[in-house]
């Protein structure tokens, strides 16, 4: 039962990371990230993201903070912060938060005000639904983990485990 | 040829191990970039440290010099602009640095650049790039060395050489440190040779065992305001230290520094090259002059006169009283084969002026417009760039491209190292007791030049690859065609080994190689262009400008053109309309050189120059690059 769960949850977890990509949420550099999880570092990838969503809210608070709080905002400050979303979310593969990063900066050096707020609220949005499926992603492959470290004790502990 | 092969053995000789363990610091104030950097450089078997601040990194390496062998620095950071490091950290390391943004756009690559960036990567990066990154680790240590070679003469630097190579690289893969000692052991050594002719760079071979002194940015700026006091002639160290008047400073610290300083500019700056270059054709005004006067007396008379600007006579001085006693003959060499060179060139002498007049021209009177708007955006370069190609060079773009990883280099470098580099080889052929005095200058070319050089193609193709990239080569092909078209392909071969002979900005191949009056043009037009376009930089960004005026005159350092000389670009941008006029006289005193009427004099020569200039047509310009 537990095996039959394994490979689809291996299945769920491609399934989703093609969406991803297909959606072109995420890019090559996301694989690029998975590839740079070795045994020195096993967590690397989750590490990495969970850094990625600390820094993301602080950047997203600063930003409406920024653009709403002022009647003039500091749009080279925006600039500063966007310029570092865009360099954390190249660095993840978060491809379509960057693309909105981009137009966001745009519409900043534009000190285009309306156009500053459309990009916030899309690039909130495209945040959320990245975080989203990144979570799900990570929770497929916790259980994926977990389901694959429950079968190699399998013949040591049998009688002690009695799920299997 | 031999060299850069040698050095291609002796890599693939050590390839299993050498980029493994190269101490790589990165500095970055976003954590995710830096910690998936740290993991991609990590998988590359490279030593990494970390480092989210940049004051922290500036701390660490200020502290612990010698144990990084390469800095990647972001650009925006809070706490220290990325580019101030990249000025720090080249000016007192030496070290080789990339940048990288997630921002590419190309004035803020073109700033990277101007700041002696040796590379700059745009996020996200991948680890194909950083796999790479050793590279540049082993072309400065190259450039390094091939820098104090020349200075050194001939017959010294082919016995040196071999040695020095081999020894750098064998050491440098076994313990990177230690190459680091010896090749600065081997530099103290030849810089003593230069003692006796100047003060200035006198460093004692017993400095590097006193305990080190760190060059705060406190300490530094004293360190230029004794300087800009001083003046350029007075800037000992001697009068450095005493008008600093910090306890604990010793002459060789300051000495060392000095010294320091001018490596830094020399990297900085193609622009007292050029000037250096320019120069050389007031020397040979004055040919029988001895040499320390010429340095010391008539140039600054020169300067006085308004004939030369401050920064030519500073390089001038330096060039001269850099080189060894035993080399104190060769500008009258350089007479000689000018002339040789020359007259043999004769037939092709007014393809010359056109096509190396006239970009001139026209290049300074772009600058000019250029100074008189202030609406030009400052950072951007583009639009300089966009008036000098369209109006000379339509081929300026891709010339850049041709750079390859020297995409840092700024395109008009490169062209006017393409053609050196072409200059070169036809002065080679055409009187091999040149090649002695071209040699260093021959140098110039690899180091701007596209990767698979690097790699260790021979510098035909990558002369080939200009040419059919570039026709910005092109202009310079009938000149070599004039001269030899038969069997040029063998001397380019039998000639490739000086030339091959990777990363010298040489600041000798300049004063030795007087050759073409149109080279220097060239260079200088480039130079105005390029100075101009750093010249907002410099006035945002560095705060020893004034240094410049009194520090270019070192020897081993002035010339090494690796980028923008935003230094010096201030001087440039007061100079260009005077330079303008001064350029012409040169233009023509060596069309004095060839035609052999050295009674004329400089006044009607600028006559004469304007008067040619205006000869050719636009049209006729392009034609004659088209050709």
């Amino acid at each position: 039962m537990l095996g039959l769960s394994l490979d689809q949850l291996r299945a769920d977890m491609n399934r989703l990371l093609a969406l991803l990509f297909h959606q072109g949420v995420l890019d090559e550099q996301f694989l690029q990230l998975q590839q740079l999880q070795d045994e020195s570092s096993p967590n690397f990838v989750s590490e990495v993201v969970n850094i990625y969503f600390h820094e993301s809210e602080k950047l997203l608070r600063n930003l409406r903070a920024l653009l709403v709080d002022k009647e003039f905002s500091d749009y080279k400050k925006m600039g500063i912060h966007l310029n570092q979303f865009m360099g954390s979310s190249s660095s993840i593969g978060a491809q379509r938060v960057r693309n909105v990063c981009i137009a966001f900066r745009a519409a900043c050096e534009q000190n285009n005000r309306a156009g500053c707020l459309r990009a916030l609220e899309l690039l909130e949005y495209e945040y959320c639904y990245l975080k989203n499926k990144l979570h799900e992603l990570f929770q497929i492959e916790q259980q994926r983990i977990l389901a694959g470290a429950v079968r190699y004790p399998v013949p040591q502990q049998h009688p002690n485990n009695p799920q299997v | 040829m031999a060299c850069a092969s040698g050095g291609k053995l002796e890599f693939a000789a050590v390839s299993q191990q050498f980029p493994v363990g190269l101490r790589v610091l990165v500095v970055d104030d976003d954590v995710i970039c830096l910690r998936v950097l740290e993991q991609m450089l990590r998988k590359c078997m490279y030593n990494v440290t970390s480092c989210s601040q940049a004051t922290v990194a500036l701390n660490l390496l200020r502290e612990r010099k010698d144990s990084f062998d390469i800095v990647l620095s972001d650009v925006h950071m809070p706490d220290m602009d990325g580019f101030k490091l990249l000025e720090l950290v080249g000016l007192e390391m030496g070290l080789p640095v990339i940048m990288m943004s997630a921002d590419g756009r190309t004035n803020l690559v073109m700033r990277g650049v101007s700041h002696g960036a040796c590379d700059y990567l745009i996020k996200p990066i991948r680890d194909e790039e950083l796999k790479n990154i050793w590279q540049h680790v082993v072309r400065k240590k190259q450039n390094e060395m091939k820098e104090h070679d020349h200075t050194v003469s001939m017959e010294d630097h082919d016995r040196l050489k071999r040695p020095i190579d081999d020894a750098e690289y064998a050491s440098y893969v076994n313990e990177g440190a230690e190459a680091d000692e010896v090749l600065k052991t081997q530099k103290k050594r030849r810089d003593c040779k230069d003692e006796d002719d100047i003060e200035t760079e006198n460093d004692d071979p017993s400095t590097s065992k006193k305990p080190r002194v760190v060059w705060s940015v406190e300490l530094h700026q004293q360190f230029v305001t004794a300087v800009n006091q001083l003046g350029i002639d007075k800037a000992v160290p001697k009068r450095i230290l005493e008008l600093m008047n910090v306890p604990g400073l010793t002459r060789e610290n300051v000495a060392s520094h000095l010294q320091k300083f001018r490596l830094y500019l020399k990297r900085l700056s193609g622009v007292a090259q050029h000037q250096v270059g320019l120069a050389t054709y007031c020397g040979p005004v004055e040919q029988n002059l001895k040499l320390a006067s010429l340095g010391r007396i008539d140039l600054q008379a020169l300067a006085a006169s308004g004939q030369l600007p401050p920064q030519t006579i500073a390089s001038l001085h330096a060039e001269f009283l850099s080189r060894p006693t035993g080399n104190l003959i060769l500008p009258g060499m350089d007479q000689r084969t000018l002339l040789h060179a020359s007259l043999q060139e004769s037939k092709c002498i007014p393809v010359d002026r056109v096509a190396y007049g006239q970009p001139l021209i026209k290049c300074s009177s772009n600058i000019a417009k250029q100074s008189s708007q202030p609406l030009m955006p400052n950072n951007d370069v583009r639009p300089e760039f966009a008036a000098w190609s369209s109006k000379n060079l339509g081929d300026m773009i891709p010339a850049c491209n041709l750079g390859g990883t020297v995409a840092e280099t700024n395109s008009n470098m490169l062209l006017s190292f393409a053609h050196h580099k072409q200059q070169q080889k036809q002065s080679m052929i055409l009187e091999p007791s040149r090649s002695i005095n071209v040699q260093p200058s021959c140098l110039v070319f690899p180091s701007h030049s596209s990767p698979n050089h690097q790699a260790g193609n021979s510098p035909v193709s990558v002369n080939q690859n200009c040419s059919s990239r570039n026709s910005a080569v092109d202009y310079n092909n009938p000149l070599l065609h004039s001269n030899n078209s038969s069997g040029l392909g063998q001397i380019l071969e039998s000639d490739c080994k000086p030339v091959s002979m990777p990363s010298e900005f040489g600041a000798a191949a300049s004063v030795s190689s007087t050759s073409s009056r149109s080279r220097n043009i060239q260079e200088s037009a480039c130079q105005r262009v390029r100075s101009s376009s750093s010249t907002i930089n410099a006035v945002l960004q560095l705060p020893n400008m004034n240094f410049v005026q009194g520090s270019t005159r070192s020897p081993a350092y002035i010339g090494k053109g690796t980028s923008i000389p935003s230094r010096f670009a201030i001087d440039e941008q007061e100079l260009q309309m005077s330079n303008l006029g001064q350029m012409k006289p040169y233009v023509e005193n060596n069309g004095n050189k060839v035609k052999l009427e050295p009674n004329m004099d400089l006044m009607e020569n600028v006559k004469l120059g304007i008067s040619v200039q205006q000869h050719f047509s636009q049209n006729d310009l392009m034609s004659v690059f088209s050709d």
